[in-house]
């Protein structure tokens, strides 16, 4: 085989020895540093990015606790002010039911006595006028036959009558 | 037929002699020199070309540096990240020697079993200074593990050795014998195909279209086992076991 012929043993040797120290030297010296420096800040910046984002979600956490206890509370004053509303609205439909009812019943009861009130008037005045017609028929019967003493005697048990009539 | 064997000749382009030694430029060379500009053309970035939100090519570049990284982290431990430039150095210079070698026409430097045997020592020579500098003489205790019955010493501490010393050479073989074979075959496919003609050619050239993305996913594999290999050596010389 060609490659044990050891007449390019020195050349290959020593020429591989330099350019491999070449290539470690301008790895070393220019190509390694900014790359492992941006691979470096990538993972830093990444790293950066993932505590702000859990902190951000931290944060967004608490708000939401935050504001679902606050709409906890602000649900359960409404269902009180409501339950107050509906509590008040209530007593004073009663209220109102209840003067309503005793002003009906007054004036039910104002008119019953008015009726009542009118109604004896009336009879008094019916009671009257009859009184009033009959001693005019009378008078009218008796300046026709006065003296016959049987009539009188009708006439006034005629008004007896009325008066019983009257109780 | 061609010899399939004979495109992995290396030949002189620029003739360079210093001492003794021969150091002359070989198309090989030229080809670790094309692996070295292309490595760093995919992973040099201008900083004010990073972005926050990265595009393909630094998507991709960042992925592969995260998973040498975590890689080092898990095999060697906290201090992996420090040999990172190094892990890194290994995979592209692996890699992309061998991704160019597949282009047609062009030479597979990690094909030379000299280039694979020099990254390989170089590797396990790191491997080995790590120990040092973390244990000092202890690390040499790798070689006869606390709890061994001191009898059964003489027979481990050979045995050790020899486990030891086949790191460097099985990492070397792995690689040169991985991206020697495909070539070889694919050299071997083409001929046949060039010799059989339009009339039965057709079989093997689907072949050697088969065997071509086959060493694609080969270049890739190479290189990760190739610093993965180094990886674990080091973090054994970290851990001592």
């Amino acid at each position: 085989m060609p490659q044990f012929d050891v007449h390019f043993l020195t050349s290959s040797v020593f020429w591989s020895v330099v350019s491999f120290a070449i290539l470690l030297y301008l790895l070393a010296k220019y190509a390694l540093p900014p790359v492992l420096k941006a691979i470096d800040e990538r993972e830093q910046s990444i790293r950066q990015t993932i505590n702000e984002a859990q902190r951000l979600k931290a944060e967004g956490e608490t708000l939401i606790k935050e504001y679902e206890e606050k709409m906890a509370a602000i649900r359960k004053e409404s269902q009180e002010i409501l339950e107050g509303a509906r509590l008040q609205a209530q007593r004073l439909l009663e209220a109102n039911e209840r003067e309503t009812r005793t002003r009906a019943e007054k004036i039910l009861s104002d008119a019953k006595e008015e009726i009542e009130r009118e109604t004896a008037r009336a009879i008094r005045d019916v009671r009257g006028h009859a009184a009033s017609l009959a001693l005019a028929a009378t008078e009218q019967i008796l300046r026709k036959k006065v003296d016959d003493g049987d009539q009188r005697r009708l006439v006034e048990e005629f008004l007896r009558q009325l008066e019983a009539g009257k109780g | 037929m061609e010899n399939p064997l004979h495109h992995f000749e290396l030949h002189t382009l620029v003739p360079i002699r210093i001492g003794g030694l021969d150091l002359s430029i070989t198309q090989g060379v030229v080809m670790m020199w094309l692996a070295v500009a292309a490595a760093f053309a995919v992973l040099f970035f201008p900083a004010a070309r990073l972005k926050l939100v990265p595009g393909r090519r630094q998507s991709l570049v960042e992925m592969a540096v995260v998973f040498l990284r975590d890689m080092s982290v898990e095999l060697i431990g906290k201090k992996g990240p420090v040999f990172l430039p190094l892990l890194a150095a290994l995979f592209f210079f692996v890699l992309f020697c061998n991704l160019l070698g597949l282009i047609p026409g062009t030479f597979t430097a990690t094909s030379q079993i000299f280039v694979t045997g020099a990254l390989a020592v170089t590797a396990y020579f790191v491997s080995v200074g790590v120990g040092l500098k973390y244990h000092g003489l202890h690390y040499f205790k790798i070689f006869a593990p606390t709890g061994t019955p001191s009898w059964l010493v003489p027979l481990m501490v050979p045995i050790e050795v020899i486990s030891h010393l086949a790191r460097p050479l099985s990492l070397a073989l792995r690689l040169f014998a991985n991206m020697t074979a495909g070539h070889t075959i694919l050299a071997v496919l083409f001929s046949l195909t060039v010799s059989l003609g339009i009339a039965l050619g057709w079989l093997p050239f689907g072949f050697t279209v088969a065997i071509y993305l086959l060493e694609f996913a080969v270049a890739f594999i190479q290189a990760y086992i190739f610093t993965i290999l180094t990886t674990v050596y080091i973090g054994d010389a970290v851990h001592l076991h």
